[in-house]
């Protein structure tokens, strides 16, 4: 067992209790706290699989946004739903079955592919190079300019969208 | 010289657990938690992958990182609006239990 | 003059008069008279003038004159029917068409135009007399019109059609044809006034008795037509057909198919002709209108069945060679020609009723002609065929002028009174005279007063015949029944017209009109002249003066030459003069000072004889017993309660009750349970399905997550194992 693998397999527990503390706690609030440090845990593991941008992509966007976001929204609704009522549907005991067996399922579909084992070494080119040929990529007519600039045009639908859902009409009345 | 088959096992059970709380949580903003885990479990997936396709060509494959950033994307999009409707569902019916919002029951 | 066609047209104006009438005459009385004398005047016209050519020396004494159109299509020839006049169709010609003319004329009066309508005269009845009153107020009754006056002449034109059809014709199937709507026209006339139910009676009797002769015609006619290919006679009567009929044989009691033919178209003339025993239509048939019974039943109708006798004489003699041998059919006609000519006359001598004696009579008579011809007697057959027409016709006429006149006395007297009974007239020579001489002169005839009258010529012609043949047995036969011919005549005469009148009807009688009289006068005349176109040469006297015409003509028509041997003795003629002239005065004396409410001098003397003769030897009962009343009683019983009822109603229903029992099962069974709940269930089921399933959509996000996720592993698993 190499550094790598201890330091992957520290990363991968942390990261793993922290999505059992979110989808079990009771108070929404410290769920989403651990849902923090799960998104943390995830940024680590990108960056040990050298996708560095991605490492800061993440905690930039997913911490600092949406999460926040996720507080926010937590913040707004609060005190609706009492901290000693059940948190779980009916039927939670055949959501685990299911989502058992569809771990199995995967995981033994998986590993009938010849490469499920390959060893993951270290890439050739430095991590500049890596962003570098991102953006190049993104903004090239022959590349992916045309996702790149969809998916800004889905950022712009999705904020005028979340503004006029959320927009409340009761002020437009009053005045 | 972590295999590949350690962050696929990681990416399911983090997609699994997502899908769980998905399903089971009763608050509507619980479910969006579920939501977020189950995007993050797809982008380790899609850079384990990403990784092991630049270390068999020999050079950096785009097309991996473009789909990640594209997910990442899609996420945000996708918690605003949902955020959205939350809190004006929540406006009208002064519930967020998903399971209350049941005007399509057939 | 193109004799072929006006052969053509003889039969012709009476058959359009009969349209017309019917159509659009029916209404007025003047103009459908007028239309069916016209008619018969035009016939009469065309037949005279025929005649006359045809007796000329350009004539048909060698060849007669044919012409046939092409009829039906039989495979590949046609069968043809067509026209033909030669020596007896000539003569035949002759006195039909005076006969007809001349009745035809008489109905006028007979039918009383010009009279009043009646008080209550119904159509179908007879009439009963009018009403009428003169200046001084004093009312008497008086004859009425027939109230079905158009009706009468269309059906008398009718059959004046057939009759000159079946003359002159060329072929049997159309002298069939002639000869059975002669037939419906009986019926008809007969039934006449069809509200009297002796009149309907009368009229159905009469064409079912001749009927029954029809059938074996046809079957005779089918027959010939078979074995010959042809009906036609110049075709049948030819030698050589002749010949191969007579030579094989039939299967029927070994006779030639010439004997057998012979003798199913001999059974026809038996019914047409009345002899016995088809003879009980005939007195029978008195019941319609006098000018029918001159018509029908004296000059015309009957006189066809002895007309097809003597046409079919070459097969009926197939193979006769002359002399006492004689073929089976002749032997049948002589044999029943002379019993009926005995036997009637027999019946005559106790009748009442003034037209049945002559109904006898003319049975009589009709017997004289068969035996002649049976006996091979061709010429003598054919000659008192036709004085006999004249004279009959004559005697028939002059009666229904003694029943017009009785009948006026009864309405001035308002006597109740049979007006067609003998014994309730007497005197009438006074009342009516030109009638008394007339059926003076027709009686005598009858009788065959020597010399003067028709009958005497043609009747001893059959006599001699008969003796000079050696037929003594038929010779005795007919010299008796010509005693007896005579005393009757005489007995009716005298009962009728001499005398004192025995009734104040016989008293009040008087004339009838000229419509009616000038028949009879023409009539008589033939009755008086009609001989002499005969006289044999061996006559003593007058024979050879005047040619003997008659004979050579219709001698004519015997290719080979008459077989019947010619006068060489004189016992025919003294036995014909003793006969006639001693029944003429036995009647006589025996009837000169009948009174009236005694009983009939033959009573006496005949004993209870006298009450068979009466009832016409019981026959009709007979008949009815035997023949009548079985035949009704398998109809009623076992026909139509049994087969027709039980059988074939009984299918009919029964299978109407399969229809409804198959129906109520498809309904029952499939269309209700099946069909109509099927669909139901479908329904239903669809709803059932719909409502559990419904469950499925709660409406919570979670649940269609959870069931997407379910179906979708669910999916996964059947394809890894698939594909693994």
């Amino acid at each position: 067992m190499s550094v790598q693998q201890l330091i992957f397999l520290s990363l991968a527990i942390v990261t793993i209790f922290s999505a059992i503390m979110v989808v079990s706690l009771r108070n929404l609030l410290h769920s989403a706290l651990w849902l923090v440090l799960t998104l943390l845990g995830v940024a680590s593991l990108f960056a040990l699989l050298e996708a560095s941008f991605f490492a800061a992509v993440q905690i930039l966007v997913y911490i600092g946004a949406i999460a926040i976001l996720l507080i926010f929204a937590v913040m707004l609704t609060h005190n609706i739903m009492s901290v000693s009522d059940s948190q779980t549907n009916r039927g939670w005991g055949i959501a685990i079955v299911l989502v058992s067996i569809i771990l199995i399922a995967l995981i033994s579909q998986l590993s009938t592919w010849e490469g499920f084992n390959t060893a993951l070494i270290g890439l050739n080119s430095p991590g500049q190079e890596t962003v570098l040929l991102l953006g190049k990529g993104l903004v090239d007519p022959q590349g992916y300019a045309l996702p790149f600039e969809t998916a800004s045009v889905l950022l712009l639908a999705a904020l005028l969208g979340g503004v006029y859902i959320a927009f409340d009409k009761r002020i437009d009345k009053k005045t | 010289m972590i295999p590949l088959s350690w962050y696929l096992i990681l990416a399911a059970v983090l997609f699994l657990i997502g899908l769980y709380g998905a399903i089971v949580r009763k608050n509507a903003i619980a479910i969006l938690l579920g939501v977020e885990l189950m995007l993050n479990a797809v982008n380790v997936n899609l850079l384990a992958f990403w990784h092991y396709h630049s270390q068999l060509n020999g050079s950096i494959e785009i097309k991996g990182m473009v789909f990640t950033a594209i997910v990442i994307l899609a996420a945000a999009a996708e918690a605003a609006v949902a955020l959205a409707i939350i809190i004006s569902v929540f406006r009208s019916n002064k519930s967020i239990v998903a399971a209350d919002m049941n005007t399509l029951k057939g | 003059m193109n004799y072929e066609l006006l052969t053509w047209l003889v039969p012709v104006p009476p058959l359009i008069a009969f349209f017309l009438i019917v159509l659009f005459t029916n209404k007025s009385n003047k103009l459908s008279h007028s239309l069916a004398i016209f008619s018969a005047g035009v016939s009469w016209l065309i037949s005279m003038s025929i005649f006359i050519w045809a007796i000329s020396p350009n004539g048909v004494l060698k060849q007669p004159l044919t012409s046939s159109i092409n009829w039906l299509p039989t495979a590949d020839t046609f069968l043809k029917i067509g026209v033909q006049i030669d020596a007896l169709s000539a003569v035949t010609l002759f006195f039909v068409a005076w006969t007809v003319f001349m009745i035809f004329i008489y109905s006028v009066g007979y039918q009383n135009f010009g009279q009043p309508k009646g008080d209550h005269d119904l159509p179908g009845l007879q009439p009963h007399g009018a009403t009428i009153s003169d200046s001084s107020g004093h009312t008497h009754k008086v004859m009425s019109i027939e109230p079905m006056y158009a009706r009468f002449f269309a059906f008398i034109s009718l059959f004046a059609f057939a009759m000159y059809v079946l003359v002159v014709s060329n072929n049997l199937l159309t002298l069939y044809i002639g000869w059975e709507i002669m037939g419906l026209c009986s019926y008809l006339l007969i039934g006449f006034w069809y509200a009297k139910p002796s009149a309907k009676a009368a009229a159905i009797k009469a064409f079912l008795t001749t009927r029954i002769g029809d059938v074996f015609m046809l079957i005779g006619l089918a027959a010939l037509y078979t074995i010959t290919g042809s009906l036609h006679y110049e075709v049948i009567f030819s030698e050589n057909i002749l010949h191969s009929l007579a030579q094989s044989t039939s299967p029927v009691f070994g006779l030639s198919w010439a004997a057998l033919i012979g003798i199913l178209i001999f059974i026809g003339v038996v019914g047409k002709s009345s002899q016995f025993p088809l003879h009980v239509w005939l007195p029978d048939a008195m019941e319609g209108p006098t000018p029918v019974s001159a018509m029908i039943h004296a000059a015309t109708m009957v006189s066809a069945g002895v007309y097809l006798a003597i046409r079919f004489f070459p097969i009926l003699s197939a193979g006769w060679e002359g002399g006492t041998e004689l073929t089976a059919p002749m032997l049948i006609m002589s044999i029943i020609g002379s019993f009926t000519a005995l036997f009637a006359a027999t019946i005559a001598l106790a009748q009442k009723d003034i037209k049945k004696v002559l109904a006898y009579s003319t049975i009589s008579q009709l017997g004289y002609m068969i035996a002649a011809l049976g006996i091979g007697a061709y010429v003598a057959a054919t000659f008192h065929l036709v004085t006999h027409a004249f004279f009959k016709a004559l005697l028939f006429l002059g009666s229904g002028s003694v029943i017009h006149g009785m009948e006026h006395g009864v309405f001035h007297t308002n006597e109740h009174i049979d007006p067609q009974d003998m014994f309730h007239m007497g005197g009438l020579y006074k009342k009516m005279p030109i009638t008394f001489v007339t059926f003076l002169i027709g009686g005598l005839a009858l009788s065959g007063f020597p010399i003067i009258t028709a009958g005497f010529w043609s009747k001893d012609e059959i006599l001699s015949g008969a003796f000079n043949g050696g037929f003594i047995i038929v010779f005795a036969i007919l010299a008796i029944s010509a005693l007896l011919t005579a005393f009757y005549t005489m007995r009716q005469i005298t009962l009728v017209f001499l005398g004192k009148p025995r009734t104040s009807a016989a008293e009040n009688a008087h004339e009838t009109p000229i419509t009616m009289t000038l028949p009879l006068v023409v009539l008589s005349f033939f009755a008086l002249g009609a001989g002499w176109a005969g006289i044999p040469e061996g006559f003593p006297v007058l024979g050879g003066k005047l040619p003997n015409w008659f004979t050579e003509y219709i001698g004519s028509m015997l290719h080979g030459g008459e077989h019947a041997t010619e006068h060489h003795s004189l016992v025919p003629l003294f036995t014909s003069l003793i006969v006639s002239l001693g029944g003429l005065l036995l009647g006589y004396l025996v009837y000169q000072r009948f009174k009236k409410g005694t009983d009939d001098p033959l009573a006496w003397s005949l004993g209870n004889f006298y009450r068979v003769l009466e009832n016409k030897y019981y026959i009709d009962e007979f008949y009815t017993k035997v023949i009548i009343k079985p035949i009704t009683w398998v109809a009623e019983k076992i026909i139509y309660t049994w087969m027709d009822l039980k059988i074939i109603d009984g299918v009919l229903h029964g299978l109407s009750n399969i229809g409804l029992w198959l129906g109520n099962i498809l309904r029952q069974k499939f269309d209700l349970p099946i069909i109509n709940r099927g669909g139901d269930n479908l329904a239903k089921s669809t709803r059932f399905v719909g409502s559990e399933i419904r469950l499925t959509q709660t409406g919570k996000i979670q649940d269609y997550m959870f069931l997407a996720l379910a179906f979708s592993l669910l999916g996964s698993i059947v394809f890894l194992i698939i594909i693994l």
